[in-house]
């Protein structure tokens, strides 16, 4: 062969070897993304507001189920004010604070109205427009009142009413954090922390809360052109419409004289439904979710719209077991042996009508603590039952909820006012384990003079070793303790545990304990495990363990493809677990931010965003990050993307203001205070923070002007008060000073700061 | 107030031969003669009848479960509708003697915990 002949083949052969290295390398640089969310399907099935008809289009033809829903707690749940809807007192008795005076009344034309005379403030007149309860709940009921303000929305005022004890209270927990608290004249109009009103009815992104099941179909919405909200609703009762979906399309075939004709009798009947179906129904309301898509009406698919496992994953609201922590619904019951092993529904006890309790036959039994509602699924406990219970059988410690599902005082109402409610984990009172749990166990609610251990020993005595809880149950419980992290992988990873909700806490507590972003490397056994978890049938379960491989290894290249292909599969099921998927790893930025872990944060923030990149709100948690990790050029950046995507979000203008600040943009930053107050007028650290910067511009009498806005909105702010104090200071006004920093340090009484500075303002005002 | 277990044992096991004609005329037509899961309705069911001599199986359900299974029927134990409850055709000593019976079948017991447990 030719020289070069030769020379041309080898640099052929050269070249092409370099190609196909750099095509490889090309390959294995390559970004895998994930596939993007499929546009929803359009669907005129699903119901709108107008659909909805209220009880009363039920009532010609169901006049039986009308009459017995009328006079159950659902019937009676709210309405609007009246002589027979009110159970507190509007005769003019005021309701007396430390520093105001509330006086609840009926106006001449009928109108129950709270009157607020708070010190050197104008009173305000509150006109309830709706009550929410009537104080029916055995363990302890109240009644809310809401008022309609001027943006649009109903609120609830912080005047709440307890039944039992017969008195006025308010919700402490985001103020002085002690729960409900009796009104005294030793309480702060500041203590209650829905002062000034903030709770809106419906579920707003704007505001902290979701509230859309105090009433029936409540909606509101924001109109972004007036900055203002309407607020819709069918009732203030829970109306046959919440359970069965909307009623338009069955009152017109019925009034069409269709029904009889028509296999779709334009509702979905309730009667055949499967056990986690039944039970969803009753979970719209009776349960804790989190949101994954706005805009739930009966009738839609709940799931889209809400995860009841995920809310485990944050404040943990539930123990290892299920009972509650800080502050749950009967959700919980899907922890419950009950569920798990059996068939047991809401309305296997529950008249779905009534109210009133049955046994799993439908045959409606004389009481609430019947123990026809568990011997007719456990016959073997119906004859003899101190055999079992070891108490005389006509005994309050006879009957099988006295031990099985006793009132529990919500944790987190705290202990002075009872709010219980029947624990519906329904669970086997085992002493020694409730103590270490933290939780008030059974026995205690009669025999609180004996010591747990006593407790334990009776409980050991009459039935020796106590049926176990599940191992995984059992695992949550020993978290804290496990030696080392493959114990930890066969315990909380197991692959079928029977038990989606323990599984989806377990999943998350391990990944919080054991899992880091980005590791390096990840023992073959948790991998595996995790994966196996990952093919559950279960959303909530499928998705936390996602999020688990995608935070631990998600940047490992054969990981990647294989989560990718994992919601490639998903099918129909894509857009829920995504939703969850985003949610779960949302979560855990959520909680390293907790942990002031910033860097973790954001890496699982930016996660999420690789599955959907325009979630706005998981945007403005990635600039908050930034913001808390003293990145300002990011976290505006960062708060500014979201903004693009909804320029609606007051916290996220307001922490742009902050990163805009600390970049030296005043100008920027006012504006950006300035279309926070646009969006929520009564933005108090909006407020405090405008008035900061004009203060520091020399603007100072602008700024007082913020910071009497800043404590009207939120008189708990007493950075605020002090901020005041010194204006008014500056501004010769030692009168106005004072008070302020009077009610600064009512604020704060344990800031040696605060009450020196008081001092020396008292002194110098006492020496004039 | 505790039972006399002599009596009790000897009462159920006179009950046990009755146990026997109860299976194979309430229970065997789905569970199998030989109480396999094999019955001659299994066929035309949408689940497998339980096999009474999987002992893996049967000892994880303790004495009270399987009474409560016969008296009120599959579907409070999450299982099939189709198996009625026998509480209205039996006594509670019947059943209670069919549930014996099971533990012949399987040769097992129920989980530890739950062994001295009584059923009235």
């Amino acid at each position: 062969m030719p020289p070069a002949r030769s020379f041309a083949i080898a640099t052929g052969v050269l070249l092409g070897i370099a190609g196909a290295m750099a095509l490889a390398r090309w390959v294995g640089t390559r970004p895998i993304d994930f596939p993007p969310p499929r546009p929803d399907a359009a669907s005129d099935t699903l119901p709108t507001h107008a659909d909805f008809l209220g009880s009363e289009a039920c009532s010609d033809c169901h006049a039986a189920q009308y009459r017995e829903w009328s006079g159950s707690t659902h019937g009676k749940a709210g309405g609007t004010p009246s002589l027979s809807t009110v159970i507190a007192p509007f005769d003019g008795t005021p309701i007396q604070f430390a520093d105001a005076v509330v006086i609840p009344t009926i106006t001449p034309d009928g109108r129950f109205r709270f009157v607020v005379e708070a010190e050197a403030e104008e009173p305000i007149a509150f006109d309830v427009a709706g009550v929410v309860g009537g104080g029916h709940m055995a363990g302890g009921g109240t009644q809310g009142f809401l008022a309609g303000f001027a943006d649009g929305t109903l609120r609830f005022l912080p005047f709440d009413f307890i039944r039992q004890e017969d008195l006025w209270f308010c919700n402490s927990a985001t103020r002085t954090n002690e729960g409900w608290i009796p009104i005294t004249p030793d309480v702060s109009l500041a203590d209650c922390g829905d002062w000034p009103p903030i709770r809106v009815f419906g579920t707003d992104r704007r505001f902290a809360n979701c509230q859309e099941c105090h009433g029936s179909q409540v909606e509101i919405s924001f109109d972004t052109a007036t900055f203002r909200y309407d607020t819709r609703l069918v009732s203030y009762t829970i109306n046959c419409e919440s359970c069965h979906g909307p009623g338009r399309r069955h009152v017109e075939q019925a009034r069409n004289g269709q029904l009889s004709r028509e296999s779709d009798i334009g509702m979905r009947s309730l009667a055949g439904l499967s056990k986690d179906e039944s039970l969803e129904v009753c979970f719209q309301c009776h349960a804790l979710k989190d949101v994954l898509e706005p805009g739930y009406l009966p009738g839609k698919p709940l799931e889209q719209h809400y995860s009841l496992g995920l809310p485990q994953l944050g404040e943990q609201p539930l123990f290892p077991d299920g009972r509650v922590r800080t502050f749950a619904y009967q959700g919980n019951h899907r922890y419950s042996d009950c569920y798990l092993n059996g068939s047991m529904t809401c309305t296997d006890c529950h008249d779905p009508h009534s109210q009133g309790y049955r046994d799993v036959w439908g045959n409606p039994l004389p009481e609430r603590f019947d123990d026809g509602q568990c011997t007719s699924c456990h016959p073997s406990k119906a004859t003899q039952p101190e055999v079992h219970t070891h108490h005389p059988a006509e005994s309050a410690g006879g009957r099988c909820v006295s031990c099985h599902m006793p009132y529990l005082q919500q944790p987190e109402v705290g202990s002075q006012l009872r709010y219980a409610r029947s624990d519906h984990t329904i669970a086997i009172p085992r002493p020694a384990a409730d103590d270490r749990l933290g939780v008030d166990n059974a026995c205690r609610q009669c025999h609180a003079e004996q010591s747990v251990q006593e407790l334990q020993d009776s409980v050991e005595s009459w039935f020796g070793d106590l049926k176990p809880a599940k191992p995984i149950v059992r695992g949550l419980e020993q978290v804290a303790t496990f030696p080392d992290v493959l114990t930890a992988t066969r315990t909380l990873l197991r692959p079928d545990p029977g038990h989606p909700m323990a599984q989806v806490a377990a999943v998350g507590l391990f990944a919080q304990r054991f899992l880091r972003p980005d590791m390096p490397l990840m023992e073959p056994q948790i991998t595996s495990a995790l994966w196996r978890i990952a093919g559950s049938s279960d959303l909530d379960v499928r998705a936390v363990a996602l999020a688990a491989i995608h935070l631990a290894r998600g940047s490992d290249r054969r990981t990647r493809r294989r989560l990718v292909r994992a919601l490639d599969r998903a099918g129909s099921d894509a857009a829920g677990l995504r939703a969850r998927w985003v949610l779960a790893l949302g979560t855990f930025g959520d909680n390293y931010g907790v942990a002031a872990d910033w860097p973790s944060a954001r890496a699982a923030y930016l996660k999420a965003l690789e599955l959907q990149s325009n979630r706005a709100g998981v945007l403005r948690n990635l600039g908050l990050a930034s913001l808390s990790s003293g990145d300002n050029v990011t976290a505006a950046t960062t708060l500014r993307r979201s903004l693009a995507i909804d320029p609606y979000q007051p916290f996220s203008w307001l922490n742009l203001g902050v990163a805009l600040e600390r970049l030296g943009d005043g100008v920027a930053a006012e504006e950006a205070y300035v279309r926070t107050l646009e969006i929520r007028p009564d933005h108090a650290l909006a407020h405090f923070n405008l008035g900061n910067l004009l203060y520091a511009q020399g603007r100072s009498d602008e700024a007082t002007g913020a910071y009497q806005r800043a404590v009207r909105y939120d008189p708990s702010l007493y950075q605020a008060h002090l901020a005041l104090a010194r204006s008014f200071l500056e501004q010769g006004d030692l009168t106005g000073a004072v008070a302020a920093a009077r009610k600064a340090a009512r604020q704060a009484p344990d800031d040696p700061g605060v009450g020196e500075f008081l001092r020396r303002l008292e002194a110098a005002a006492g020496a004039r | 107030m505790s039972p006399d277990p002599v009596t009790e044992n000897a009462e159920i096991l006179a009950m046990s031969r009755d146990a026997g004609t109860l299976y194979a005329r309430f229970c065997a037509p789905c569970h199998g003669s030989d109480g396999d899961g094999a019955g001659f309705n299994a066929g035309a069911l949408p689940v497998q009848p339980t096999d009474h001599t999987d002992s893996a199986h049967m000892s994880t359900r303790p004495d009270d479960s399987l009474y409560d299974t016969i008296h009120a029927g599959g579907y409070i134990m999450n299982m099939s509708n189709r198996m009625p409850g026998f509480g209205y055709t039996l006594t509670r000593t019947e059943i209670r003697g069919l549930v014996k019976y099971l533990r012949g079948l399987c040769e097992c017991d129920g989980p530890g915990w739950s062994r001295n447990q009584r059923i009235p």
